[in-house]
């Protein structure tokens, strides 16, 4: 078993004539959380999507554990365990809570399992059990964002990635949601996270890569990348 | 005004209430799943119809095992019409962009298509035929077997409906691609063949509807045009991509129009069901039980 669980070779894609991402490499270590650091515009959200299927790429490869997946459609993505935790939650508004986690373990490796993750998902996130019968919409930001996590994992995912989790929620939220990311990652499940929320990533991430005008710009142990002058200047305000 | 309170017009308004629901949900289904406005839902029926009264009319077979193929047949044109031109359609991100507007010319094309295709295969004579026709009578209510045999079919359906949409997981994944269709694809769900999915149930209950009418309505190639326009005021008085909501608006529609024809005369049938349109439109354009997100993509 390699190192390597996601590698990205190459990757350029775009929506329509509009190039976002421009010849990406990247590697996301097995275990690891890695975070994707860079301004609004470079092509964060469009590399999430890109790695969960939903934008096609228009050249290069991307791999799981060694497999090729550049062609497969997200459903076929979400069966080999990526898992999505989208910009902006995306739960759904009309679903109650227990509904949104039942069609989180919609693919068929754990359908079997569904009633079981789903009370894995109570135990981990107490607060969602308490508003099992209420719909999606009526949670707060912080219970929409909990939500959106619980219902990533119901796919018993390997990778999990988070595009902006942090968005929109109090600071004191987005400590709790940054502990349980780390919660999930000490379950084994890998990590890749995009956050514009610079200086907190960079202290849990274990490895870095910033992302400027859909290239990488630079990359390393999130450590060394926080003392990066330059990181320091655009992103951390010192 | 003894009319109005027999039961009588109680049982009739059922039957047109609940048939309505059963093509009105498949046309919200579709629109919801798909955005997709399918002015050919009630050609469907008609299709149905006379697959009943063709397998009744050559064969002797009942109409309650014909509506078994009429199923099929409705079910396999949704298949071939979605493979062959819709799912290229959902694909191209250009055309995506405009597929309600495109898919009511398409629609439009398949309902002429189908309409004047039975014109020419089976004349626009009317046609019928009788089975189960014997007037049974309830209390002081009076009401053919075959009415009454669909009335009891068509509840069934209506809550067999009900209860796949709210307990099967292929159920959830309906109603989970009408609310968002990202997140549709990031849990996993295979979005195509939900589109197929939706497409063949749609279609397949329209079908159904159109076999069940056969035995007590005339037949004839443009009998499914009143039950589209039915269709589309349900769902918007149900609310669009409100699948319950179409079902229960199907129900109060049969009851209005049965009632208000009752009370005026069978020509005032369309100037009720537009009436009730344009009042849902001007009060409550959400619909009677609020629409659900049908813009989120």
């Amino acid at each position: 078993m390699s190192d390597t669980l996601l590698e990205l070779k190459n990757v350029s894609a775009g929506y329509g004539e509009v190039k976002v991402l421009k010849g990406v490499s990247l590697k996301v270590r097995r275990g690891s959380i890695t975070a994707l650091i860079g301004a609004n515009g470079a092509g964060k959200t469009t590399l999430m999507r890109v790695v969960s299927g939903l934008i096609p790429v228009t050249q290069g490869t991307l791999a799981l554990d060694a497999v090729d997946i550049t062609r497969e459609a997200s459903s076929v993505r979400v069966e080999r365990g990526i898992s999505l935790i989208p910009e902006g939650r995306l739960i759904f508004p009309d679903f109650s809570v227990e509904e949104n986690l039942k069609i989180g373990g919609y693919i068929s490796r754990v359908r079997s399992r569904q009633s079981e993750l789903i009370k894995q998902m109570y135990r981990f996130f107490p607060r969602l059990e308490e508003r099992r019968n209420q719909a999606g919409e009526t949670l707060s930001g912080g219970e929409q964002q909990m939500l959106a996590i619980a219902r990533g994992l119901m796919a018993d995912p390997r990778l999990l990635l988070l595009d902006e989790p942090s968005l929109g929620l109090a600071p004191q939220v987005v400590a709790q949601v940054f502990e349980k990311i780390q919660e999930v990652r000490s379950k084994g499940v890998t990590v890749f996270i995009v956050e514009q929320d610079v200086r907190s990533t960079l202290a849990f991430a274990d490895y870095a890569y910033v992302l400027e005008n859909g290239e990488l710009q630079l990359e390393g142990p999130a450590a060394d990348v926080r003392e990066n002058p330059k990181v320091k200047e655009s992103y951390l305000g010192l | 005004m003894d009319v109005l309170l027999s039961g009588q017009l109680l049982i009739a308004a059922l039957v047109t209430g609940s048939i309505y629901a059963l093509v009105a949900v498949g046309l919200n289904l579709i629109y919801g799943t798909m955005r997709m406005l399918n002015v050919a839902h009630g050609d469907l029926a008609m299709i149905g119809a006379y697959v009943a009264f063709w397998l009744f009319t050559l064969y002797g077979i009942s109409p309650f095992i014909a509506l078994f193929l009429a199923v099929v047949v409705t079910a396999a044109l949704a298949a071939v019409l979605y493979l062959f031109i819709f799912k290229r359609v959902m694909r191209s991100v250009k055309l995506l962009d405009r597929a309600e507007a495109n898919s009511l010319l398409v629609f439009f094309g398949i309902s002429v298509i189908l309409q004047n295709g039975s014109a020419y295969v089976f004349t626009t004579n009317p046609r019928g035929f009788q089975y189960l026709d014997q007037v049974l009578q309830i209390g002081s209510a009076a009401i053919t077997a075959n009415r009454l045999v669909t009335l009891i079919l068509s509840l069934l359906l209506v809550f067999a409906v009900v209860a796949f949409f709210r307990f099967t997981m292929v159920g959830l994944a309906l109603r989970a691609l009408i609310q968002n269709r990202t997140a549709s694809q990031i849990v996993g769900i295979n979005i195509e063949r939900i589109f197929l999915y939706s497409f063949m149930l749609g279609f397949a209950l329209s079908g159904l509807a159109g076999a069940l009418v056969s035995m007590y309505e005339q037949i004839w190639p443009f009998m499914g045009f009143p039950y589209t326009i039915a269709a589309f005021v349900i769902i918007i008085l149900g609310g669009l991509g409100n699948l319950f909501g179409s079902l229960a608006a199907g129900m109060i529609l049969g009851v209005l129009e049965t009632f208000g024809i009752a009370i005026t005369g069978p020509n005032f049938r369309s100037i009720l069901i537009y009436g009730v349109l344009i009042l849902v439109l001007l009060l409550r354009p959400q619909g009677l039980f609020g629409g659900k997100r049908v813009v989120a993509r």
